[in-house]
């Protein structure tokens, strides 16, 4: 596979990502925890673990997936404002070198 | 590279995550315990019978994020058929058992008791160290039938409160506990719930005990004697105080059991203190209730100790955060 082939950002947001299930995970499994059991000895813990943890797991995930998908969407910008210029460029140099040429017959 | 790095961390992020969710902790990480002694009055004492016996292993699926129960798994009994089990493991509980016991209602308005359960401490039946065992006795309202070594199926038990069993090695090895703590809660009660007590990540033990048979003997045989009867906080002891009490308790008072022997002085905090004594009034001056203020400071570790990976999962969590919010996204042409 050559090297570059998938997007530089795909690993960060595949691991934010990971963050925002992991979220998930903990307050599912908070949950069956807490549930399973009416000792609030296990409750307390169990949720507080599961439900907080998981909570700050999904603002802090989402948080990071919305900020790199913002940068993401920039650098495409970027890259498509360059690759306009990069064209305009092009158009420019061959407009000059037909003006050239035909300045050339013209004599 | 990049996909290893992005995998590790989404691996690192959730792996404690789950550890973390089920580890509430073992115990409470602080046991304030402290008690009042009294004094009992004309106590009779009856004993019920043990009608049955169970013991119940974990269920291994407790541990996942299944949950218990999620597949029903065969009962696997690894010990002699009429072998009963509690016991623990590399600090997690390996095996709880439950007695089943008639209540009459006299004996539902016990205030204290005693519960003995000889043992059986041969290693071939399970039986591991069983002198080093902490166990607690509960009650539980739920019936208690025949069972040996099911994963599923144990009644609740209700361990609030909880008396703590200890272990006399003579004459022969046996389980004592001192019910003074479950009096007043044994209304409604179908049995008796041994649990380990003990949370030490590298404890490990296991008691064994049997329920009659033809050929038992009475001395092999778990026995509960309750005692009933009016209880006044202030009261005159005859001398010795020998003769209002029932004579099931060890003899002459074995201070390292956590009993009072033939007195009816509450022993203190269900888990004993070494340096505390229990020995019964012997003057003939009014006994008022002292309270034996003992605090006891319990330091437990975490259930699980893989919880640490975390903080170190989000230490590595950080660097590679920035990296990736600081880093060129411009796809290479």
């Amino acid at each position: 596979m050559r090297r570059g082939s998938f997007h530089p950002a795909l690993p960060s947001l595949l691991a934010f990502a990971g963050l925002v299930v992991a979220g998930f995970v903990a307050m599912a499994i908070g949950w069956r925890v807490s549930a399973r059991t009416l000792d609030v000895a296990r409750q307390v813990p169990a949720i507080v673990s599961g439900g907080v943890g998981g909570l700050v797991l999904i603002v802090i995930g989402t948080g990071l997936l919305v900020a790199q998908s913002g940068r993401v969407r920039a650098a495409e910008e970027r890259a498509d404002i360059d690759d306009v210029l990069d064209r305009a460029s092009e158009v420019v140099e061959a407009l000059r070198a037909g003006t050239s040429t035909a300045q050339r017959g013209a004599r | 590279m990049r996909w290893a790095v992005a995998l590790a961390a989404v691996g690192a992020a959730l792996a404690p995550a789950g550890v973390a969710l089920g580890v509430p902790l073992s115990n409470p990480s602080v046991h304030i315990s402290g008690s009042s002694a009294t004094k009992s009055h004309l106590p009779k004492s009856v004993a019920p019978r043990i009608t049955a016996a169970a013991w119940f292993q974990p269920d291994p699926l407790c541990a996942t994020p299944l949950g218990c129960g999620a597949i029903k798994l065969p009962t696997i009994d690894p010990y002699p058929k009429g072998t009963y089990h509690v016991g623990v493991a590399v600090g997690r509980q390996t095996a709880r058992a439950f007695l089943a016991v008639a209540l009459g209602k006299v004996a539902q308005a016990a205030h204290g008791g005693t519960l003995t359960i000889p043992l059986d401490t041969s290693p071939t039946d399970g039986s591991l160290a069983p002198n080093t065992a902490h166990i607690n006795v509960c009650v539980t309202y739920q019936a208690v039938t025949d069972i040996e070594g099911s994963f599923d199926g144990a009644p609740s038990a209700n361990c609030l409160p909880a008396a703590h069993a200890t272990y006399v090695a003579k004459p022969a090895p046996h389980l004592v506990a001192n019910l003074k703590r479950l009096g007043g809660k044994l209304a409604g009660v179908k049995g008796f719930a041994l649990l380990p007590a003990d949370a030490s990540p590298t404890s490990a033990w296991s008691v064994v005990f049997k329920l009659p048979t033809a050929n038992s003997q009475a001395s092999q045989l778990p026995s509960l004697k309750l005692l009933v009867g009016q209880v006044s906080r202030t009261t005159k002891p005859s001398a010795g105080s020998g003769g209002h009490h029932h004579s099931d308790s060890p003899a002459g008072g074995d201070s390292s059991t956590g009993l009072g022997g033939g007195s009816a002085v509450d022993p203190g905090p269900s888990f004993p203190l070494p340096s505390q004594s229990v020995a019964p009034p012997s003057t003939q001056q009014p006994v008022v209730a002292r309270p034996t203020s003992a605090r006891r400071f319990v330091t437990v570790g975490y259930q699980y100790p893989e919880i640490w990976l975390f903080p170190i999962a989000l230490i590595l969590l950080v660097p590679f955060t920035i990296r990736a919010l600081t880093r060129d996204l411009t796809r290479p042409r």
